[in-house]
């Protein structure tokens, strides 16, 4: 395995506002961690612990204060911006909101096909593309001129997939991408991300609130706390033996449904 | 004590009326909720749990256009009292708190006000008094400074905090059913526990009955005595916490409970459940799950399932409960 | 029986979600406004120097008539003092303003301040009064209207809103005084020098701007009725007069502030039409007079009064604002 993606030392302040006095506010602080090729690094973090920042950092969508980002043996800090439209095909990112991340007023073939065009692709090639592409994540190719208020959230969700895998992406960051769906389609989605995986041979950073989920999938994982990465280490050592406190915290959830814990054996100590 | 029952709802159905069409988002449920039970009701978006909450209470929006069936409180039957009478129950008898409780409080009034109208209103309590009682609510839901906490914003307590607030509103005319619609989706762990923590608290200290609302079986699993689940406007189970998970019977709620990922599934491929819940505009005939449906035959098209007893405590809307779900690869 | 959660987290005792939510005291929020007032006051008297040095032509020109005398008009550029350098003529504006020094009228002779001060108690008892009356329609109007939406109340409400605004408040002046004053002669036709003068023209201004806020209050409190937090207030038995009220009410009133404010600034300056209607002695029509008359000191000093007032009342308005809204007492 050769690490595909290595972030050192990342740290995101943000100015903060005020006139008479000002409180940056640290996002992340001195995050390192390397993803291999074929990995899914679940970050896990609670609101605030910087998860999105760090996301939009690894992409350079937002410029981290300091640290480095390597992709291979690229350093993404000294990339040029006009090579970057190139570079953002390999690397794909999918947001929580499938209703925000396409434009309401296009077909959805018209969103699938930007990026193909982009790519300098022929006309039969992106219909190729798109159709294949479809039935890669189960949405039928005869509602590719359907407009994406006449989709169910989870299909929309799959056509976001979709879009992004149009790209030939080597590595997906998915930021909560099932929390916003109904329990019974979720499912169905983290199912389609793995087999797409397996297919294409995929590295995901998949990043959730939902320590379960994170448990599920990935390989190795990364638990954030107040911008700070507090344990990163393979899946099975992290899960088994948890050595930061706030990571045996969350592993000990009693609200987790697999949780074994009863009201009564907590209920005492934790109300006065 | 055993057999007395506070809250039995038969038949209820609601329907919205929206651009001409008429919109079924319940149809037909029974739902009985004993003295201080804690009362889960499960479902995923659009299945109908907010609308049968807001049914008891009589506060759903003005387009709906039907509203059938009997919500018995008490012996009294809500939905055939007069406004005045209903108004009375309201925050005193049966009080409510909400998911987001950013949106659901005044913004421009103090926190302390706030809690402090219903005492007022229901319990004729002086300025003095109600802002003493007041206080008291705050120290029992665990907002450690009630003085300071009296004069905030809400705009000035965490979220946590705010739902705190909430509770305190809710829980201070002391009411025999406290209705929770999601209270603690979208908070942190560690806030989540505490509140659901400060609900059993509650309910286990002053006997009160709690429906709570919620797509989150986590939750469910760990606090709720009893649990109904809601599909597409129906209940299409209902059973004690043990029971049904031990032994769940409708394929739908065998297959959702299959559908959580853990740990323990590592490696292994999750169930899901093929398709999407049905939109409430066009809800299939028949049974309503049956095009998602490993079981589904002929009849499941054709026929309701009407919800039946099964064992004790145990109801289920299925033609097959519990038959075998050989796993489609 | 305070719940305790893990060590880990953030108790109960935290109260505030870190530096943001903190309530800034009043007398900050005070001070910061009054710096801002005291700066626009100096720019104000700069401004109105600048722009009537820009304006083209010699003002001694134009009051003198250009057939004058040479001698006429080096006589009054001498009075004006528009004959030495502007920078100078600038210093002696600014020092004499800082005295409440505004010259004398090129008129009367009088001096501009007094002139000011003698018309003002007139013109700000009818910006009050006609605020009052616009308010006094606007809100139990608007919350009708909001509460019983697309009804005949609506309607009616809406059809008023629409002739208020579109009717121009002199010909409801006009219309006012022929059926109140001289069909049936309960007010007096004409001066101001007692209340009773004040009715007739107040109620004119009041059904056109209050024309204006029954729209607002009407769109706030629609859009406040449907927030979450009224569920709240009715889930709490609460009847249905305080939860319109109490909870609407004050938080839809809050854009209704900002307009308001705007327009009784705007009264301030004199309703000049108005005035000349009822021929009432007001601020505008001393300033309408002054343009008429080419009396620059009282044209100079009446728009630095107005301009100044307008200020004034702009930041009791935010003042009032951040009281009520505390949601803007955030940092």
């Amino acid at each position: 395995m050769k690490p595909l993606l290595r972030v050192e030392n990342l740290t995101k302040i943000y100015p903060g506002s005020g006139i008479i006095k000002r409180y940056p506010v640290k996002a992340l602080d001195n995050i390192s961690f390397t993803v291999e090729e074929g990995d899914t690094f679940g970050l896990v973090g609670e609101s605030g612990s910087g998860k999105t920042t760090l996301a939009r950092c690894i992409l350079f969508l937002e410029p981290p204060t300091s640290g480095k980002v390597y992709y291979g043996n690229l350093c993404l800090n000294d990339i040029p911006w006009y090579h970057w439209r190139k570079l953002r095909s390999r690397m794909q990112i999918i947001f929580q909101d499938p209703n925000s991340a396409l434009n309401p007023r296009l077909p959805i073939r018209r969103s699938l096909e930007e990026g193909l065009i982009n790519l300098g692709y022929s006309r039969k090639q992106r219909n190729d593309t798109i159709r294949k592409i479809l039935d890669q994540v189960g949405i039928p190719y005869n509602q590719v001129d359907w407009y994406p208020h006449e989709f169910s959230g989870g299909q929309k969700q799959r056509i976001i997939i979709a879009r992004a895998l149009s790209m030939n992406p080597k590595f997906i960051v998915l930021d909560e991408p099932v929390s916003n769906l109904d329990v019974s389609i979720q499912a169905g989605i983290i199912n389609l991300l793995m087999d797409l995986k397996k297919e294409f041979n995929l590295t995901y950073i998949f990043i959730s609130h939902d320590l379960d989920l994170i448990a599920y999938l990935s390989t190795k994982i990364g638990v954030l706390k107040g911008g700070q990465l507090v344990e990163v280490g393979k899946a099975e050592d992290v899960l088994a033996h948890p050595l930061h406190p706030y990571t045996r915290f969350l592993l000990e959830n009693p609200l987790s449904f697999h949780s074994r814990i009863q009201p009564w054996e907590t209920l005492a100590k934790e109300t006065i | 004590m055993g057999t007395e029952v506070l809250l039995e709802i038969k038949d209820l159905s609601v329907e919205f009326t929206a651009h001409q069409r008429k919109i079924p988002a319940v149809r037909g449920i029974d739902l009985t909720i004993l003295p201080g039970q804690f009362h889960a009701l499960v479902g995923e978006s659009g299945a109908g749990k907010t609308v049968t909450s807001l049914s008891i209470l009589r506060l759903l929006p003005s387009n709906v256009t039907s509203l059938r069936g009997s919500i018995k409180f008490n012996d009294h039957d809500l939905l055939q009292l007069s406004e005045e009478v209903m108004r009375n129950l309201r925050g005193r008898e049966i009080s409510m708190i909400f998911q987001e409780p950013a949106k659901y409080l005044n913004p421009s009034l103090k926190a302390g006000v706030q809690v402090m109208e219903a005492i007022r209103y229901h319990m004729g309590y002086s300025e003095k008094a109600a802002r003493e009682r007041v206080c008291e609510l705050f120290e029992k839901v665990g907002l450690s400074d009630p003085e300071l906490a009296f004069d905030r914003y809400p705009h000035e307590f965490s979220v946590g905090m705010k739902q705190r607030v909430m509770i305190a509103m809710a829980i201070s005319c002391n009411p025999s059913l406290l209705i929770a619609d999601e209270p603690t989706t979208s908070l942190d762990v560690g806030v989540q526990r505490q509140i659901i923590h400060l609900l059993l608290d509650l309910q286990r200290s002053s006997k009160m009955a709690i429906l709570y609302i919620t797509h989150d079986l986590g939750i469910v699993r760990y606090a709720a005595d009893v649990i109904s689940i809601m599909y597409a406007g129906k209940i299409i189970e209902s059973a004690p916490k043990d029971l049904l998970f031990t032994s769940p019977l409708h394929p739908y709620t065998r297959l959702l409970l299959a559908s959580i990922p853990s740990r323990e599934k590592r490696g292994t491929r999750l169930q899901g459940i093929p398709g999407t819940v049905p939109n409430p505009e066009d809800i299939p005939p028949g049974c309503a799950f049956h095009p998602r449906c490993p079981l589904a035959q002929q009849k499941c098209k054709e026929n309701v399932p009407p919800l039946v007893r099964i064992e004790a405590g145990h109801r289920c809307a299925c033609f097959f409960p519990g038959k075998e779900i050989r796993s489609n690869p | 029986m305070a719940s305790v959660s893990s060590p880990l987290e953030s108790g109960p005792t935290v109260f505030l979600s870190g530096q943001k939510g903190l309530r800034i005291p009043f007398f900050i929020l005070l001070l910061r406004k009054s710096i801002r007032l005291f700066l626009t006051m100096l720019l104000i008297p700069t401004v109105v120097f600048f722009v009537l040095r820009i304006i083209p032509g010699d003002p001694a020109l134009v009051v003198a008539g250009f057939d004058a005398p040479p001698e006429v008009v080096e006589n009054l550029r001498s009075k004006l003092g528009t004959n030495r350098p502007p920078l100078e003529q600038y210093e002696e504006w600014i020092l004499s303003v800082a005295q409440l020094e505004f010259g004398t009228s090129l008129i009367s002779n009088e001096p501009v301040l007094k002139l000011i001060l003698d018309r003002f108690p007139l013109t700000l008892s009818l910006a009050v009064a006609g605020m009052l009356c616009a308010l006094l329609i606007a809100i139990p109007l608007g919350v009708m209207s909001a509460v019983r939406r697309w009804t005949l109340w609506d309607y009616g409400g809406m059809v008023f809103s629409q002739i208020g605004i579109s009717l121009p408040s002199f010909w409801l002046g006009i219309i006012l005084l022929l059926l109140f004053a001289v069909k049936y002669p309960l007010f007096p036709l004409f001066g101001g020098d007692s209340p009773w003068h004040l009715v007739l023209p107040s109620v004119a201004l009041g059904i056109n701007r209050g024309a204006v806020l029954l729209r607002l209050v009407r769109t706030a409190m629609i859009e406040e009725l449907g927030k979450e937090y009224i569920i709240t207030a009715r889930s709490k038995g609460l009847p249905e007069l305080v939860v319109r009220y109490r909870h609407a009410l004050r938080n839809a009133l809050l854009p209704v502030l900002t307009i308001a404010g705007i327009q009784f600034g705007y009264m301030l300056g004199g309703a000049i039409i108005l005035e000349q209607v009822f021929s009432l002695p007001g601020l505008g029509r001393l300033i309408l007079s002054a343009v008429f008359q080419r009396d620059f000191p009282v044209i100079q000093g009446g728009t630095l009064f107005v301009a100044a007032v307008f200020s004034l009342v702009n930041f009791l308005v935010d003042l009032l604002y951040s009281l009520v809204n505390p949601r803007i007492r955030v940092g």
